[in-house]
């Protein structure tokens, strides 16, 4: 850093004594120009023209006026337009290279201002490079002397440097001149190295001279200026960047650039991924749960889902659909509407018109209104008609002198609008306007813009192009906003005013009809203005500036008692409005004539409503009212209410009081009863034990001998030995499968052991004890499983059940038309999902779009 | 669930239970779909009995009975002369009485609408008419005995038992078919929903034949002689038969064996009947004994004894019980009831509390053979020796008909729908049990639990170690000596009757062995010894 610093340092140096030196030739060759030649130096220094300026010191005099010119052109011709930077740049690069040639031409013939010594050995092609060479050596030798001098005088140094800056011809400038070392170093150095130093050198210096080069002014097009005082960075180039998110992501750029992290396994790195897109898509699918659960639950799905629902239409005459299908339809339709006949019905409906509203008395109102607005309308039809009559020459002159005269007080010439409007057009159509037009381009491009006239040329068109933006860039629009309203109201002032009246008191304008005619104007306007304020003023609704062009709907306030309009400009458009009754002869009176009757009618309504649509207000003093409005089950007895009611009230009470014992009573009564009859119906009367006390009637004597004629066929015993047999047959048994002598010892000296049992137990059908006829007297019932009744049994509880309960549970409603009634049957058998055949079932539509 | 929905007065009439468990407080379960589900079948089931009970108004018409103005009065007491005349010409005139007397005794059957009435005579005779009309529609005489017919599912077809085999004929008395495996039948008896004609007679066997597609579904026997009277169980379609030895016994035509013997009376039953509802069975026996049972439990409700043996029983719609002995006809009222006063007796006897019978009727000089309660009618209609009568007995006919299921006005067109639907309808002779109910319930021996897969596994896994535990055990096989020859097997690939050169090579080789081996056998057994040549074979070689 401290390097570059001194280094830095010695370029200031060398730029001061660099302008310094230009600052004595200049003095030595003109006195006069140098304040100009100062400011063109701070509009952009240009070196180009100093240097010649240097060549011709010797006949300044003569050079001077061509010179200035020159520099003006360049400036004005490309103005300061951005587009003109860079060409100007170019352009003046060009000229640099021409000049310098020149320069280095003259210096050789001349050796004017630098002495150079092996400038003849070099050859042509480091002519350049050679010449700052020199320059730097010369600039070297002198630096005690512009270090002095920056002490010295600082004030000159610092606009000699910022001359020095923007100026491209400034040799001196370089980073790396390896000239300073080896010049001070040693002597003697090697000419090879030399020369491959200075072609190192030239290829820096080309490119350092296009840095260098720039405008005075900083912008993103412009090329950096000098190098010391700022250095462009990648951050001062974000800062232009519009995206924001490519800004962001520039890390490089940013201040905490560690170093970027080692990035995951590709497969790793596709697991997050898959991981987010996961949970984007479960957001995504979440959103339709709430539908999916609704139509899994509901009971029944009938496809389409939500059709439009069809009204039947009353006869086969009428369409049933809105778009005419064929030629006829479209004909009909076609005709129909010519004749209004389709929309109007349909669209107003009854209910619909601002009149169905209205009360009668507000509906004649309204028909007079109307009335007298079409009589009015209609007289006015006429006098039109009567003027347009009138075939007078002297009418007509007067007539239209006057419109003129009103055209021009207006402010506006009949002819001048036209012919801005035609200058407009013919503008756009040549495209004057344009600054850089190709004309324009070619003109500089071709060195033509020096001449007098082309650069007027473009300078007018410059200057149109600014007029015609003028507008666009919004410069001087505040003052015409200006002059809407308050200008017309100050005409009428004006014109109001007696001055303005007694100026001429000749001529047609003076005349009565013509004064009459004004004032009516003025009225108009008048009226016009205290509208406009009025909605100015306040946000009105549209019913209110209604109401207040025509006065009769002054009432329109008056039933809304309560309600007041806070307006500022309403009351002074009252007060006009007023005005304007009193000055409207017909009109007024016929209004005043049916207003007043009408109002006072409107008073009784409105308190007519009041009466019965303030509920609250009436409740205390009509008692029968309130009796009416009761409901029988809600019924509020307080203080306030009569002794009459009360009593009803407690009446009322004591009766339900008495109902609801009685009613328990009954309930009472009920229950007795089904006692009663539970007691006589579980009654179990064992149907043998009556026999046997009470057979012996007359008639069945001969029971015992019928016993004894059917004794020997011993019936019963057998019946019951069968079933004894049934119920071992059937019982589990118990084998004994021992072999006798198995696995025993024989002999002597055997010792008898225990008998080892081999039992093997048979499952039977029924156990003896679980038998179903266990209890039953005469009864043996079949244990044996029936198989094939199997095949309609379920083997294990079926899938959603969980026992054998819920399964059961389940069947308990057959579904048959036999055993409900027919609304219930369908409701059973009602599938899950109807479709209608032919209807296309659209998929599910996300409800939450 | 509609919220206006309130609970009726006659609600309880139209639950439904299956079981007894299923009303009972049952355990919440944690399955939210399962627990929908069920309150979704409850609230079901809720809403279609309130709806049958609303439809309880649609049913106006009740029964009414005899009514005695006092105590002294009885309703047994009434003629039907009497009633003839007190009640409506429509009603008097279905008094039918037709006097048969060449022919008798008569056999009756009235069709399930009771629209029509087939007879049929001991001696032969048979008719079916439209009874009310009297229209009849075929009448025919088979030339031999006849001692029951019954109408199919409706009155285009009846069956007839004859002297040996079953006929059975169309509605204009055409003969379509004859039941020969339906030997001897004597007792008849058709179940409609599941078109089985069922035949029991002396044979004692009792044969279910499917009517709609003609297969005799079950043949069982009976193992106690000849039937003496068979019946149906209405509910469940169970026959009942009564047999010589005094037991009735339940039959499936799944089962081989009786599903329920019951013993009834000491001596043989004459006659079985149950009632509409299947809940009770009356049986009257050759030992003057009528018993009451309650079938749903198999308990004798009433035993009444009859100063007479009865010859037959019938029970109406209503719940009437009509017995007849002889030239007797004694019905009972509320006979079915349980309790002491409800057991039919003869006479009061003086005492108050009895169930003396509701209406008598004596047909003198003569025998009744056959009762049958005539549906949707207050009649009751016997075929005895000299024709057929129809008794008027008010209150015995089912006041409010269900015309899905009978309609006693249909058309023909209606009945014609009503055989399609029955038949669509038709319900397998194997779905015939005790208790229809369990019909798509679980097995009484499963589990009253689902089973988890872990359970199963359980299961799974103890069958496979009963598999282990037997692996020492080798598994005999039989020790049998392949016949088959590299030979053979070519000759049965090759195709047989491809010729070639090969397989007449084959073929000669074949025959050699066979040759050898019968020469060794013939060694063997010493017919021949081992150097044996035969002449003849060694002259006849050339030649080949």
């Amino acid at each position: 850093m401290a390097k570059k610093k001194s280094r830095s340092r010695s370029k200031v140096a060398k730029r001061a004594q660099n302008a310094l030196e230009i600052a004595e030739k200049e003095l030595a060759g003109n006195e006069s120009g140098s304040d100009e030649r100062l400011d063109y130096e701070d509009d952009n220094g240009h070196v180009v023209n100093l240097l010649r300026k240097v060549q011709g010191g010797d006949d300044e005099g003569s050079d001077e006026e061509s010179f200035e010119d020159e520099e003006l052109d360049s400036d004005e011709a490309l103005g300061s337009d951005d587009d003109f930077d860079v060409l100007n740049s170019k352009m003046s690069q060009t000229i640099r290279d021409r000049k310098k040639g020149k320069k280095s031409l003259s210096s050789e013939d001349e050796g004017g201002y630098t002495s150079i010594d092996e400038a003849d050995l070099v050859p042509l092609s480091q002519v350049w490079d050679m010449d700052e060479k020199d320059t730097n050596e010369d600039s070297d030798g002198d630096r005690p002397e512009t270090k002095l001098q920056l002490k010295g005088s600082d004030d000159e140094d610092l606009s000699a440097e910022e001359s020095s800056e923007s100026s491209s011809a400034d040799e001196g400038d370089d980073d790396e001149d390896p000239f300073d070392e080896i010049s001070e170093d040693e002597e003697d150095v090697e000419l090879n190295t030399i020369t491959n130093d200075l072609l190192k050198q030239t290829e820096n210096k080309s490119y350092k001279k296009l840095d260098n080069f720039g405008s005075g002014k900083d912008s993103e097009f412009s090329l950096p200026t000098g190098s010391g005082t700022k250095k462009l960075n990648l951050a001062d180039l974000m800062s232009v960047v519009d995206d924001k998110d490519a800004a962001a992501n520039a890390r490089l750029i940013q201040k905490d650039t560690s170093a970027l992290s080692v990035p995951l396994p590709q497969r790793i790195q596709e697991r997050y991924n898959r991981k987010a897109a996961y949970e984007l898509s479960k957001q995504e699918i979440e959103r339709w749960q709430d539908v999916v659960q609704q139509n899994r639950r509901a009971e029944h799905l009938s496809f389409p889902m939500n059709p439009p629902t069809e009204h039947n239409h009353a006869s086969t005459f009428t369409r049933s659909s809105e778009e005419p299908k064929t030629k006829l339809q479209e004909k009909v339709d076609s005709v129909l509407k010519e004749s209004n006949l389709v929309e109007d019905q349909k669209n107003s409906t009854f209910e619909e018109l601002a009149t169905a509203k209205m009360s009668p008395e507000e509906m004649k109102k309204r028909t007079a209104e109307v009335r007298l607005m079409r009589e009015l309308m209609f007289r006015e039809e006429r006098k039109a008609k009567r003027l347009k009559k009138i075939k007078s020459k002297a009418y007509r002159r007067i007539k239209k002198k006057e419109m003129l005269k009103n055209r021009e007080m207006a402010g506006l010439s009949d002819e001048s609008d036209d012919d801005h409007e035609a200058a407009r057009a013919r503008e756009r159509m040549t495209l004057k306007h344009r600054a850089n037009s190709k004309w324009s381009k070619d003109m500089i491009k071709h060195g033509m813009a020096n001449d007098q006239a082309t650069r007027e040329e473009i300078e007018e068109m410059l200057r149109q192009g600014e007029r015609l933006k003028e507008k666009m860039l919004d410069h001087n629009s505040e003052h015409e906003d200006e002059a809407g309203l308050s200008d017309i109201e100050r005409e009428g002032v004006e014109q109001e005013s007696p001055e303005k009246r007694t100026v001429g008191k000749t001529g047609v304008m003076d005349m009565a009809f013509m004064q009459n005619a004004a004032a009516r104007e003025r009225e108009a306007n008048s009226e016009l203005i205290a509208e406009l304020r009025s909605i100015e003023g306040d946000q009105i609704e549209e019913e209110e500036s209604h109401s207040q062009l025509l006065p009769e709907d002054n009432q329109n306030i008056q039933i809304n008692k309560g309600r007041r309009i806070y307006i500022p400009g309403s009351s002074s458009a009252k007060q006009a409005s007023g005005q304007n009754k009193a000055d409207g002869v017909e009109d007024g009176q016929i209004v005043e004539k049916y207003d007043e009757p009408l109002s006072g009618e409107d008073e009784a309504q409105v308190k007519e409503n009041s009466k019965s649509s303030n509920p609250w207000l009436d409740g205390s003093d009509g008692e029968e009212d309130v009796k009416v409005f009761r409901s029988s089950k809600v019924s509020v007895v307080d203080k306030d209410s009569s002794k009459l009611v009360k009593s009803a009230k407690k009446i009322e009470k004591a009766s339900d009081r008495q109902k609801r014992k009685s009613g328990s009573k009954g309930r009472q009564d009920d229950d007795l009863l089904l006692d009663l009859d539970k007691t006589n119906r579980l009654q179990i009367v064992d149907p043998y034990a009556g026999s046997d006390g009470e057979d012996t009637g007359f008639m069945f004597k001969q029971q015992s001998s019928i016993a004894e004629a059917f004794a020997g066929d011993e019936v019963v015993d057998q019946f019951e030995d069968e079933k004894k047999r049934v119920a071992i047959d059937e019982d589990d048994k118990e084998e004994d499968v021992t072999l006798p002598g198995w696995g025993a010892w024989a002999g002597t000296g055997a010792n008898p052991r225990k008998k080892r049992k081999f039992v093997k137990k048979i499952k039977g059908v029924a156990s003896q004890d679980k038998r179903k006829d266990k209890n039953l007297k005469n009864v043996i019932i079949n244990e044996k499983v029936n198989k094939k009744n199997l095949k309609y049994q379920s083997s294990a509880v079926p899938f959603p059940f969980e026992s054998r309960e819920q399964y059961e549970r389940s069947l308990r409603m057959p579904l048959g038309q036999e055993w409900t009634s027919r609304a219930s049957h369908q409701k059973m058998i009602k599938p899950r999902i109807l479709t209608k055949p032919s209807q296309v079932i659209s998929p599910l539509k996300a409800p939450f779009k | 669930m509609p919220p206006n929905r309130k609970v009726k007065d006659n609600q309880g009439k139209y639950e439904r239970s299956t079981g007894g468990n299923v009303n009972k407080p049952k355990k919440q379960t944690r399955d939210k779909k399962l627990r929908a589900g069920m309150k979704k079948i409850d609230d079901q089931y809720k809403e279609a009995v309130s709806a049958a009970a609303a439809t309880q108004y649609l049913l106006p018409e009740s029964a009414g009975y005899l009514e005695a103005e006092d105590e002294m009065e009885k309703t047994f007491k009434v003629k039907q002369d009497e009633i003839k005349e007190g009640v409506d010409v429509g009603t008097a005139n279905k008094a039918l009485d037709l006097s048969l007397k060449e022919f008798g005794p008569y056999h009756i059957n009235y069709s399930r609408n009771g629209t029509s009435l087939l007879i049929a005579g001991r001696k032969g005779h048979i008719a079916s008419m439209d009874w009310r009309k009297g229209d009849l529609r075929a009448e025919l005489n088979v030339n031999e005995t006849c001692h029951g017919a019954t109408y199919l599912q409706n009155d285009q077809f009846f069956a007839v038992a004859q002297k040996k085999y079953t006929f059975i004929y169309d509605h204009e008395g055409v003969e379509l078919h004859r039941l020969k495996q339906h030997i001897e039948a004597r007792h008849l008896q058709f179940l409609p929903y599941h078109y089985l004609l069922a035949t029991a007679g002396e044979t004692g066997w009792l044969k279910y034949q499917d009517v709609s597609t003609g297969q005799l579904v079950s043949e069982l026997r009976t193992k106690l002689g000849p039937t003496t009277a068979m019946t149906q169980n209405p509910w469940n379609a169970i026959m009942h038969l009564g047999h010589s030895n005094g037991t009735v016994t339940l039959w499936s035509p799944s089962m081989p064996q009786p599903l329920v013997k019951l013993l009834s009376a000491r001596g043989p039953i004459t006659s079985v009947a149950i009632d509409r509802a299947g809940y009770n069975m009356v049986t009257t026996g050759a030992d003057k004994s009528m018993k009451i049972w309650d079938i749903r439990n198999f308990k004798e409700l009433h035993v009444a004894n009859l100063p007479t043996p009865a010859s037959n029983i019938s029970i109406s719609d209503t719940g009437l019980v009509a017995v007849s002995r002889g030239p007797h006809v004694t019905i009972w009222n509320n006979a079915l009831k349980a309790g002491f006063e409800n057991r039919p007796f003869f006479g009061s006897m003086g005492q108050n509390n009895r169930n003396t019978p509701y209406m008598s009727h004596l047909i003198p000089g003569n025998k009744i053979n056959n009762m049958q309660f005539v549906p949707f009618e207050d009649l009751l209609g016997t075929g005895h020796n000299d024709g057929v009568t129809n008794l008027i007995i008010p209150g015995a006919g089912e006041a409010n008909y269900d015309a899905l299921e009978i309609n006693p006005f249909e058309t023909t067109k209606q009945r014609q729908e009503q055989e399609v639907r029955t038949l669509l309808n038709k319900l397998p002779a194997d779905t015939i049990t005790l208790d229809p109910n369990v019909i798509g319930t679980i097995e009484k021996n499963a589990s009253s639990r689902r089973l988890t897969a872990k359970d199963l596994a359980e299961i799974s896994n103890a069958s496979l170690d009963k598999a282990k535990f037997n692996k020492d055990i080798p598994k005999i096989q039989p020790d049998v000596k392949g016949k088959n020859s590299g030979l053979r097997s070519f000759l049965r690939k090759k195709t047989r009757n491809v010729i070639d050169e090969r397989k007449v090579r084959v073929q000669r080789q074949m025959e050699k062995e066979k040759n050898t081996r019968k020469r060794n056998h013939q060694i063997k057994e010493g017919h021949i010894t081992e150097d044996h040549k035969d002449l003849v074979d060694e002259a006849l070689e050339r030649f080949s």
